[in-house]
């Protein structure tokens, strides 16, 4: 595949596609016809293990292997398509709905009839009332075609698709959150086991799967999986979307084999940093992910690379931070969301993250000690690895790495009395 | 490893042998070390929230083969997991190795509570959970010395905010375990508790309207780890550690709950359960913790009475005594002893329903005594009468029956916490199968609702055993007798006679099948309409009758009415039920020293006819108001006022009281020693926590006393000495000799149950007349009762009077939701709101019982079984 042919984002290419008549011009819904006519639900599984897919929500779990988890037994069994797109920087989920929701619902109808489930929930955020009604557009004129609903394609198969808007809250981008949100419960994290897949959605069999996740099925079912697996790296296959925000020429959405490096991203596709200012720092997977430095501007972004590095790849939503950043300032900023975004189930998370903020806020205002420094570690270490799900984790990672690597700025914070970078402005 | 088998483990070193399936924090416990929790609760489903219990957990390694890996000195290799876990949420593993005391343990245990703390206000001083707080405890044995969060500011909340008039919520006090909420859904199956909101800002809130609408709420306070949840009650009433603690046993329904009874300054100022497995596990309704308030109400009676020209005055007790020696001496001179008459109570202890019937018989020379004053005075016609008095299996084996068929009543207002462990046998797995009228709570809930016309029990018994007669898949052969008479209890006779949906039925009878294990829970009411022989029927049919699930409860009103019946409260029952006449009177006579009467006497209905009558002249009444009480208003009230002496032992001026010659103040439980035999037949010690009420007594001395004046004597009333003789005369009361467990005894020497078939009949009064309509009258937990209405706490709570009526009937009357109607009664006719409602079948209507100022048998014609009444519309 060249760099130019897009299989997720082909509302670049063909802008009307969103249409259910642009995208059956296109050859939509082709994937779902030769899977329920051609394929055994098994096979297509194995078609899915076969391409090397990883989830595209963050934790890149091998999507096949997931839904091979589903027990056979009948029964409901539900697909849950999580559109809760909350990551700060993260903004490609939007345009798939938005701009080919079609594919999205073809993926999902193909999951369905592979685990055998009749009922699918796509759960956007409280946010997206604008993609989720062009969903839901979607979803009505392919039911109207025979793609959705009862009887798809005339195999005698159903499947209803639900888009639920959630109520505004980052943890329910936790699958577990997720489902007990749809449920009508106070969205907090599940324990686990049971994995969604066993238990998970009103107690049965789940397969929760991210928007472009499902939006690769179909050119994977349509292509074969040694397309998917020619393109990307060895652990870390297909094309991926990549979200480019902040000191950069041209932010947006890119997509690119996975591999590409920060650079290439920032650089040739991003325009680079306005003013050709200095990067400072990379963020590779918003505010959950340790932060990179102009260091790592050449490593691939994979899943594995960006591990090696020290950080993750997650939803692949890179904000790029100049020379004209202030550390503090940014950890601040993102340990502020944290907090509020704190679902408040375990203590460590709840009370954590509003210490860290609240240490934060006198360090960048200049009224914090040296001692608030180390503080700040002790904190994240009585977070980290002692809470209940990851957003926990997640909330460390703005505060150490920031330390890690720029520990002199914090401590100029403290020497100075003021934001070194921002004039006393703070 | 097989499934419920052992696991072995190591707890910091100490190897322990726990079950399968055993989560890590209780093995440890097992191994005598303690993991600090706060969310975790051992009777509720664990959160994993608060992370107090992180610990370091390892696992052996196994080799591809599953076999151990060993080290070089030949142990179990092992695999320590990379991070804490939390030991609420681990289940143990054979080999599994836990480490509570690291330094990384420790360390996160410091942390959680130096972040738990930072969110607490720490106003421990005037914080009601001071003393017995974990928060405070585990800070003193895991926390850190200070704060490194010294910002001076704290996080602030308006506080308390009231959860309804029972509990108050002291949000900056909660550290969000979620122990409330979980109580709520998965124990008290009233899930009206919730967190809302994310964050530090998550609160409890309450959405139910009325606000926190559970009859259980004041468990939430105990389990509470911290002083977020108070009691209205206790709240700014002492501290804990100034409290006495007595035991004590629930005086408000015969399940009998055990109580810590906290009294300072001679006053009760707070009750909690006390665990036992067996009847309360560790839970109390809201009117056992709540009610309390009548031990020191300004309305207890506080010296005895006597009437003087017309009025009752003031006596000392040797005037009260002397003056109801001379009634009944001169009564029973002049008339004979059976002249006088004795009602006993379903209140009162074993030992004061005991002494009662001695005096009567032994010093009194009269059998007649009963203490069935709200129905009930039919003995069940069954061979082997009276094993069946006595009821079968135990309230815990509730929870191995795979089937519940509860008949009648309203057991989630009558005998809350009993209906507490049906929730949780249901939460494990056993079927609920209803026949009741109305819609109550329970059968809202029931894998099977079985709705009938009030009285039709039987009928729908009938049309089940018919059913599963006709399946042909019992396991047990139906007799040639049941056989025969099912034939009148088609699907279709059913059907017509007591409106039992054939569908319905169908279903219970298939549920029926195989069901493992039967507990059988059956109201009063629906005893008084014939049901215990079909019930038993069932039970024998379906193969149950060995079934260690298997228990027959019947549900009867009062605390300690299977005391009173063991105790012989009954004109032709001697104690243990020794019949009447009978040769096994003899020992009684010997054991009494007294001349006994041989014949039956009569029962409470024959008494008050008798007495209205002239042949009976004297009454004496302990613990029961027969005029509030006693179905037929205006038999009794002839009775009450025929009587030239009438003798009340109570704790207050109730409505018989009033009408009385010669009145003792009683103490009551709390006050006194003595023992209550609860629904199951467990037998349970109360012993005093407080001093007797001003000038009242014990009911067996005041017993005492009265044989005194005559110039007789029940022997030693020490609570001892009485137990002692009961213990020799009560088949199954040995055990009171002794100083009963602290979680009492059960009936030890039970006869071996005969289930035995016998034909189910139609009643004479399931034949429904077209007037008037059938009055459903359950209880209400919270009724107007002397024990309820003296706690101010709980009158608020208290239901006001209404009238429940169908809609199709409401339309006939011509009423709308909220009108006001007149029950014709032969007594007035007393007006009340209408709620028109599906609860209530067509043709009936409920009134619950006992509610203020709504004397139910001014409204009833006293018919032995479902009364009628007629309805009209008022004037507005």
């Amino acid at each position: 595949m060249s760099a130019t042919e897009r299989v997720l984002l082909r509302d670049l290419d063909a802008p009307t596609i969103r249409s259910l008549e642009t995208y059956l011009e296109h050859g939509g819904y082709r994937a779902l016809a030769k899977a329920v006519r051609h394929h055994t639900p098994d096979e297509i599984i194995e078609l899915v293990k076969a391409s090397g897919l990883r989830g595209r929500g963050g934790a890149g779990f091998p999507t096949g292997a997931k839904w091979g988890f589903v027990p056979k037994d009948p029964g409901p069994k539900y697909v849950v398509c999580n559109a809760d797109e909350s990551e700060p920087g993260t903004f490609k989920d939007r345009q798939i709905l938005e701009g080919n929701p079609h594919q999205l619902l073809e993926g999902i109808a193909i999951c369905a009839y592979a685990v055998g489930a009749e009922t699918a929930y796509v759960y956007c955020r409280a946010e997206f009332k604008g993609p989720a009604g062009i969903l839901e557009t979607a979803v009505s004129e392919a039911a109207a075609r025979g793609y959705l609903g009862r009887d798809i394609l005339g195999t005698g198969l159903s499947l209803e698709v639900i888009v639920h808007l959630g109520a505004g809250a980052y943890i329910c981008g936790e699958e577990t959150a997720l489902l007990e949100s749809i449920e009508g419960r106070l969205g907090q994290p599940r324990m686990r086991p049971p994995f969604p897949a066993i238990s998970g959605l009103y107690g049965r069999p789940t397969v929760v799967n991210n928007v472009e996740t499902l939006a690769l099925i179909p050119p994977i079912v349509e292509r074969g999986p040694d397309w998917f697996s020619a393109i990307g790296t060895e652990k870390s296959k297909g094309p991926k979307i990549f979200c480019l925000s902040g000191d950069v020429v041209r932010p947006g959405n890119y997509e690119l084999p996975l591999g590409t490096t920060f650079r290439e991203l920032i650089y040739e596709h991003g325009g680079g940093v306005p003013g050709d200012r200095a990067i400072k720092a990379i963020l590779p997977a918003g505010a959950s992910a340790p932060l990179l430095t102009a260091d790592h501007l050449d490593v691939a972004m994979d899943f594995e690379s960006v591990a090696d590095a020290g950080s993750m790849l997650g939803s692949a939503s890179i904000i790029v931070m100049d020379e004209t950043r202030c550390m503090v300032w940014a950890a601040l900023k993102m340990e502020r969301f944290f907090e509020d975004e704190s679902c408040g189930k375990c203590t460590p998370c709840r009370e954590g993250t509003y210490w860290l903020a609240r240490v934060l806020e006198d360090l960048e205002t200049g009224t914090g000690s040296h001692s608030d420094i180390d503080l700040l570690l002790s904190v994240c270490d009585e977070i980290s690895g002692n809470v209940f799900c990851p957003l926990g984790d997640f909330a460390t990672s703005p505060v150490t790495s920031s330390i890690r690597h720029f520990r002199d700025e914090y401590e100029a914070h403290v020497t100075l009395g003021r934001c070194p970078l921002r004039n006393g402005k703070a | 490893m097989v499934e419920n088998g052992a696991v072995s483990l190591k707890v910091d070193g100490r190897v322990v042998q726990v079950p399968a399936g055993t989560l890590a924090v209780e093995a440890a416990r097992e191994a005598g070390v303690e993991i600090p929790v706060f969310c975790y609760h051992p009777r509720l489903d664990p959160v994993g929230t608060c992370r107090m219990c992180l610990v370091e957990i390892g696992t052996p390694l196994r080799r591809a083969d599953g076999t151990v890996e060993t080290d070089e000195s030949g142990a179990p290799a092992i695999r320590m997991m990379p991070k804490l876990q939390t030991a609420c949420t681990t289940t143990v593993s054979e080999g599994m190795v836990l480490v509570t005391d690291s330094p990384a343990a420790a360390e996160a245990q410091r942390g959680v509570l130096e972040l738990l703390l930072t969110s607490h206000p720490l106003d421990c001083p005037v914080c009601d959970k001071g003393g017995e707080c974990p928060l405070q405890e585990l800070t003193y044995s895991y926390g850190p010395g200070k704060s490194r969060f010294c910002y001076g500011e704290k996080f602030h909340f308006q506080k308390p905010v009231p959860f309804g008039p029972l509990i108050y919520l002291d949000r900056e006090r909660c550290i969000l375990c979620a122990r409330c909420t979980r109580f709520q859904e998965e124990i008290a199956g009233h899930p009206v508790l919730a967190m809302a909101s994310r964050g530090r800002g998550m609160e409890i809130v309450t959405y139910s309207d009325p606000p926190f609408d559970s009859k259980f709420s004041g468990n939430t306070v105990d389990i509470c780890p911290v002083g977020a949840l108070t009691s209205a009650d206790f709240r700014f009433r002492a501290r804990p550690w100034e409290l006495e603690n007595r035991p004590a046993v629930c005086p408000h329904c015969p399940v009998g709950c055990n109580l810590i009874l906290g009294t300072r300054t001679g006053t009760a100022r707070r009750v909690v359960p006390r665990v036992n497995e067996a009847v309360n596990e560790e839970w109390i309704c809201d009117k056992g913790r709540f009610a309390h308030h009548y031990l020191r109400s300004e309305r207890r009676l506080t010296a005895p009475l006597v009437r003087r020209n017309g009025s009752l005055e003031p006596a000392s007790w040797e005037e009260a005594l002397g003056a109801a020696a001379a009634g009944l001496r001169k009564i029973r001179d002049e008339a004979g002893p059976a002249a006088l008459a004795g009602i006993g109570s379903v209140r009162t202890s074993n030992e004061a329903n005991y002494l009662f019937q001695k005096l009567l018989r032994a010093v009194l020379g009269t059998n007649h005594i009963d203490h069935r004053i709200e129905g009930g005075w039919r003995h069940e016609e069954l061979p082997g009468l009276w094993r069946w008095q006595v009821p079968h299996g135990a309230i815990a084996a509730v929870e191995q029956a795979g089937m519940i068929l509860v008949v009648g009543g309203d057991l989630s207002e009558a005998q809350p916490v009993l209906e507490v462990r049906v929730k949780k046998a249901r939460r494990q797995g056993s079927q609920l199968v209803v026949v009741n009228p109305r819609s109550t709570e329970l059968a809202k809930m029931a894998d099977v609702w079985i709705p009938h016309r009030p009285g039709g029990e039987v009928g729908v018994l009938g049309g089940i055993l018919r059913r599963l007669v006709d399946g042909g898949k019992t396991p047990v052969e139906p007799s040639p007798e049941l056989l025969r008479s099912l034939r009148y209890f088609s699907a279709r006779r059913v059907a017509r006679s007591v409106g039992a949906d054939p569908e319905a039925v169908a279903v219970a009878a298939r549920a029926f099948e195989g069901s493992g294990g039967l507990a059988v829970l059956v109201d009063e009411g629906a005893l008084q309409a014939g049901c215990l022989s079909p019930l038993i029927d069932v039970v024998a049919l379906t193969g149950n009758a060995n079934h260690l699930g298997t228990v027959v409860f019947p549900l009867r009103r009062g605390s300690n009415p299977q005391g009173a019946r063991d105790m012989g409260v009954f004109p032709d029952l001697l104690p243990g039920y020794m019949p009447l006449p009978g040769a096994g009177a003899d020992r009684y006579a010997e054991a009494w020293d007294a001349e006994l009467p041989s014949q039956p006497g009569l029962g409470t209905r024959g008494i008050l006819s008798g007495t209205a009558a002239g042949e009976i002249q004297g009454l004496y009444i302990m613990g029961a108001d027969v005029l509030s009480h006693f179905p037929e208003y205006r038999l009794a009230r002839s009775a009450i006022e025929a009587a030239s002496l009438v003798i009340a032992q109570d704790l207050f001026l109730t409505e018989t009281v009033q009408q009385a010659d010669v009145v003792f103040p009683a103490a009551p439980f709390a006050e006194t020693d003595g023992s209550f035999t609860n629904l199951e037949g467990r037998i349970q010690s109360s012993p005093p926590a407080l001093e007797p009420w001003a000038d009242s007594r014990s009911d067996a001395e005041i017993l005492a006393g009265v044989a005194e004046a005559l110039g007789a004597s029940l022997g030693s009333v020490e609570p001892a000495a009485v137990r002692a003789e009961i213990a020799k005369l009560v088949p199954g009361y040995s055990s009171v000799a002794g100083r009963l467990p602290d979680e009492g005894q059960l009936w030890t020497e039970r006869q071996t149950r005969e289930w035995l078939m016998t034909p189910v009949r139609w009643p004479r009064e399931a034949v429904v007349t077209a007037d008037g309509y059938a009055l459903i009258s359950d209880p209400l937990l919270f009724d107007a009762g002397t024990m309820v209405a003296e706690s101010e706490l709980l009158t608020s709570l208290m239901a006001e009077p209404v009238v429940v009526v169908h809609p199709q009937d409401a339309e006939s009357i011509g009423i709308l939701d909220g009108d006001r109607v007149a029950i014709e009664g032969p007594d007035g006719s007393p007006r009340l709101a209408a709620r028109i409602s599906l609860e209530v079948p067509v043709g009936a209507i409920h009134i619950p019982r006992n509610l203020p100022g709504l004397p139910l048998n001014r409204m009833t014609d006293g018919a032995d079984g479902a009364a009628r009444v007629r309805l009209r519309r008022a004037a507005r």
